[in-house]
């Protein structure tokens, strides 16, 4: 019980940084490209924490212990890269249209990989 | 917020800024490909399009393989496919999408090494990443890093990304199943520029040396490496047959060394007074790397090594190596500043390193002479509105197994962009337009090229698993490069303008073609300011019935 009450203090902890982190990508990338819309600029970085950056981090989410915050969410945006990119090229030639992945595949990605990682994370 | 994190926000501020901000004149969609300067970076544009448009990269797409249908998708697939993803789910034309993309990764490596290096020590690691502005800097002499970007060697970016990747996973091999980790790098280097799996699978046997030497080597790491090296095997198969078939089979390696070369590159002298100064921190780093054995440090030696590899055979992977210096050798940048700033500061802290960072930056910005300049302005782009509404017009318009014939224009020399057509594309043999204008010997039989990506691979297609067939072989030469039926294709593209004064007289005769074309029945059906393309209802027949 205590253990699970840790983890929903951890993870709400770093849900918050996750926001910190997608408004300051907002914010920089609006600096970089300013003749861009605020709205587009959004939709960007949204969409690249989505496609990337989540599944990534629900990834490493199984070594929350031993790897920081900023480590997770850099080297998870690189594995999430690794792992989108992977199976969308063998799901589109058995069949799954890569126009239809952009939402449900980073979704099943995060949702698999917190699966995956349930049973470490309830004995936190 | 802690001066760490406050360092680098402002650090990727400016990289963004100063980086792709600048490159795509600081604008994220454009009307038409940007930025893009050499036929290879259209090469990938025109292919991720491709893919997206067939919706699976099992095959090519017939306009980027002369016509065939059957070609297989021989490129390394893992930055088209995620480039698609993102793209579509952040609104960006695919174009805009895989470039944001492609620096993005950048952006990820640079990251990904700091959080390597500060496990070294974190003060050095601020202190390295100043260098890696040098990505956006151009040479006197030939084309420099910058061109990496504008020139297309995108798919070695994402090598890049995966061989520090696999530092990083190495960094954390004791960690329980760290075999995850390793796998998923090591398949990401697999599919996303299997060149650097080479280089990767070198540098695990170099490790496996290093851990050895150092006492540090357990059966549990050697079990890591193992697994990892399984899974990556069977989760990469797929495509490595395809590799084996394609790029080994049509470009075996060759012993050959090579001094220069004409890819984006860096040389030593290029570095200038830079030199001295990564000189120092390489010595400093040596005499540290004999205290502190640390696996950060082995790997900026081995990538150093490599990058000079050109010398026993690598060839222009280790000049690619070498284009990526600044972000290789950040690590000596670092190890300079730090004993430099130690002459000042008595004991560093990472507030002190921030600050001594964002000057060095600053300095590079400003242009100090004696290193690597940086353009700072917006890079231009071959392709332009006019061209790519007649390329929209093409393929919106035309029969999906027209073919399009191209008579001179100054921007299809980057023959890639035409496929952006999304047809088969012929264009006409310049030499010879030149040759017959200039002896008035202009006839219906020309020799002109079938366009496509059949250097690479010679248009591969698959009658098995592991049974391959050639088409550029098998229609030999004269198919492709031969002469030709100027009368016998569907679609005509004359182009009306050329940026070359002394290429007018090449525009003129594209005038007089396309009079004589229309003369013999051929309809006008799109046109522009700079273009005009013309429909043959009559395919085959005598459109030269007068001369041009």
């Amino acid at each position: 019980m205590l253990g699970g009450i840790a983890l929903l203090k951890k993870l709400k902890q770093e849900g918050v940084y996750l926001l910190i982190a997608v408004i300051a990508c907002i914010v920089l990338m609006k600096i970089a490209f300013y003749n861009e819309s605020t709205v587009n600029v959004a939709g960007i970085v949204l969409s690249f924490f989505f496609v990337f950056v989540l599944p990534g981090f629900a990834i490493l989410i199984y070594w929350h212990e031993k790897l920081d915050f900023l480590e997770r969410i850099i080297a998870g945006t690189v594995l999430g890269i690794a792992v989108i990119g992977i199976s969308s090229y063998y799901l589109g030639i058995l069949g799954w249209n890569v126009n239809g992945q952009h939402v449900a595949l980073p979704l099943l990605v995060i949702i698999l990989a917190l699966g995956l990682s349930w049973k470490r994370l309830k004995t936190y | 917020m802690d001066a760490e994190k406050a360092f680098l926000a402002v650090f990727i501020a400016l990289f963004l800024y100063f980086g792709p901000g600048i490159v795509f004149s600081h604008s994220i969609n454009h009307a038409y490909p940007w930025a893009i300067q050499a036929s290879d970076a259209f090469q990938h544009q025109a292919r991720v399009e491709s893919i997206k448009a067939m919706g699976n990269y099992y095959n090519e797409a017939s306009w980027i393989s002369a016509g065939f249908d059957d070609a297989v998708g021989f490129y390394p697939p893992l930055m088209y496919h995620a480039a698609i993803l993102f793209s579509n789910l952040g609104g960006m034309e695919t174009y805009d999408g895989l470039y944001l993309f492609v620096f993005l990764s950048v952006l990820l490596s640079i990251l990904l090494l700091y959080i390597c290096i500060k496990r070294f020590d974190s003060v050095i690691a601020i202190l390295s990443l100043p260098l890696t502005f040098l990505l956006f800097s151009v040479a006197e002499n030939h084309v420099g890093p910058l061109q990496s970007f504008t020139f297309g060697v995108w798919p070695a970016f994402i090598g890049h990304l995966f061989l520090i990747a696999l530092l990083w996973a190495l960094l954390n091999i004791e960690l329980e199943r760290s075999y995850i980790l390793l796998a998923l790098v090591m398949s990401g280097m697999a599919l996303g520029h299997t060149s650097e799996l080479i280089i990767g699978i070198l540098f695990i046997a170099v490790y496996l040396v290093f851990e050895y030497v150092i006492r540090q080597l357990s059966v549990s790491k050697l079990k890591t490496i193992i697994i990892a090296g399984g899974i990556s095997f069977l989760v990469s198969l797929y495509y490595l047959i395809i590799f084996k078939y394609t790029w080994a089979y049509v470009q075996p390696f060759k012993f050959e060394v090579q001094s220069t070369t004409s890819d984006p590159t860096l040389y030593l002298a290029d570095l200038s007074i830079l030199l001295a100064v990564l000189g120092i921190g390489l010595i400093l780093a040596i005499i540290s790397f004999a205290k502190k054995r640390h696996l950060v440090l082995l790997f900026s030696f081995f990538a150093l090594l490599v990058s000079f590899s050109n010398y026993i055979g690598f060839g222009r992977h280790a000049f690619r190596i070498r284009a990526f210096w600044p972000v290789y050798l950040a690590v000596f940048f670092g190890f300079a500043l730090y004993y430099g700033g130690k002459l000042l500061v008595k004991e560093w802290k990472e507030l002190y390193a921030g600050a001594a960072s964002l000057l060095m930056i600053a300095l590079i910005l400003a242009g100090i002479p004696l290193i690597p300049q940086l353009p700072l302005e917006p890079a231009g782009s071959i392709m332009d509105q006019y061209h790519w509404d007649m390329f929209d017009w093409i393929k919106s318009n035309t029969e999906k197994e027209a073919t399009i014939f191209y008579f001179y224009g100054d921007i299809y020399q980057h023959n890639a962009l035409l496929r952006n057509s999304e047809r088969r594309n012929v264009e006409i043999n310049r030499n010879e337009y030149i040759e017959a204008l200039q002896s008035g010997n202009l006839n219906r039989f020309m020799n002109a090229t079938i366009h496509g990506d059949g250097g690479g691979v010679w248009y591969a297609y698959r009658d098995g698993l592991f049974d391959y067939g050639y088409h550029l072989t098998e229609k030999g030469r004269d198919y492709f490069y031969g002469q030709k039926d100027l009368c016998g294709f569907e679609y005509y593209v004359f182009d009306k303008g050329t940026s070359i004064q002394q290429l007018q007289p090449l525009i003129e005769a594209n005038m007089a073609i396309a009079q004589t074309y229309a003369n013999a029945g051929m309809e006008g059906v799109f046109q522009n300011e700079v273009v005009l393309v013309l429909k043959n209802n009559n395919v085959g027949g005598d459109c030269f019935a007068q001369k041009a």
